[in-house]
């Protein structure tokens, strides 16, 4: 399959599949490998995007996973409008 | 008057706890929560139940809209009845005024939709799918402006899921912007008079913008604004003139277009 068909594939499944739902995942296909790029909410939705991309990549492409989990800041201060 | 607002914080039973914890402190910070949706990541019933234990403690006025992700399981009601039964106000096509430190402040919430911006947009025309997708964007721009109108308030507020302007979905990849807003709730914006719109749902866009009216845009998706919550402090002085966009708000807005 053309790399940007199955990264079209890939989206799609991240986006549907029940398990993630999640849309703003970067996936990259190159060298017969199929990277995940991003950010998620914990160590479970990382779990499942891999899972859920791991089950429907053709045996010869290979998942590499360089998803992090989030951390976030206290609030800063206020800005000032008006 | 302090505003707090955080949109996307995308709950999950894989979350419980983490949104109670990062709001534990909100009311010694801000007058009022806005949160611009996107309040669950699948959008079920399960979900929005907990979203509404995660936001029962927060001691100050909460105000809601929902995003795509709490339309998807279409349990859009269930969620809306469980976070009011929590205490938020939740708003879609309609508004509320609160009481804030003595002042009168208006918010009229919609979900929004996408469509575009000016010179890149879609239209009502063609197949029917195409005309409800448009029909849906002009519906709840329409509504917004309907409720910014009819506002009586001290300042006025609009608070949405999509963009109301392209300016911060700066760092977005250029062929999705249609499906992050629409210019139409710029113009419904500028139209009702607001000193500060605020929007989700750009994970990677930018924080500041404004409308082409004027009014300051600011994209609170958490995953961008990288903290709890994002706090504005409005300088409320005689009326709606004295509190509209300041000038370093268009100086930024034009760098980063540049």
């Amino acid at each position: 399959m053309e790399p940007k068909h199955l990264i079209g594939r890939i989206r799609e499944a991240l986006a549907t599949d029940p398990r993630t739902n999640v849309l703003d995942i970067t996936i990259k296909v190159t060298g017969g490998k199929a990277f995940l790029i991003g950010e998620v909410a914990s160590e479970e939705r990382k779990r499942a995007a891999a899972d859920v991309v791991g089950e429907m990549l053709p045996p010869d492409v290979e998942l590499v996973d360089e998803l992090w989990i989030a951390t976030y800041n206290e609030p800063g201060q206020p800005e000032t409008l008006g | 008057m302090r505003i707090a607002a955080v949109g996307d914080v995308h709950v999950g039973l894989d979350m419980r706890g983490e949104l109670r914890r990062s709001l534990s402190t909100v009311a010694e910070h801000a007058d009022v929560l806005l949160l611009a949706g996107d309040l669950t990541q699948h959008g079920s019933r399960e979900e929005g139940r907990l979203m509404a234990e995660e936001v029962a403690d927060v001691r100050i006025p909460t105000v809601a809209v929902l995003g795509n992700h709490d339309y998807h399981q279409d349990a859009q009601d269930a969620i809306r009845a469980d976070l009011e039964h929590a205490g938020v106000t939740v708003l879609e096509g309609e508004s509320i005024v609160l009481d804030v430190a003595g002042r009168r402040v208006g918010i009229a919430g919609v979900k929004g939709f996408g469509g575009g911006f000016a010179g890149a947009c879609a239209s009502e025309f063609g197949e029917l799918e195409m005309k409800a997708f448009i029909r849906h964007t002009k519906d709840t721009a329409r509504q917004l402006l309907h409720c910014l109108k009819a506002l009586q308030c001290d300042i006025r507020i609009a608070l949405t899921h999509y963009s109301p302007t392209k300016d911060t979905l700066l760092g977005e990849k250029l062929e999705i912007y249609p499906f992050l807003g629409s210019h139409l709730l710029g113009e419904a914006i500028d139209e009702g008079g607001c000193v500060l719109a605020l929007h989700g749902h750009a994970h990677h866009g930018a924080q500041r913008g404004i409308t082409p009216g004027g009014v300051p845009v600011r994209n609170v998706a958490k995953p961008l604004i990288r903290s709890a919550y994002q706090i504005f402090a409005v300088r409320v002085q005689d009326g709606l003139e004295a509190v509209t966009a300041a000038p370093a708000s268009r100086d930024e807005a034009a760098a980063a277009r540049a």
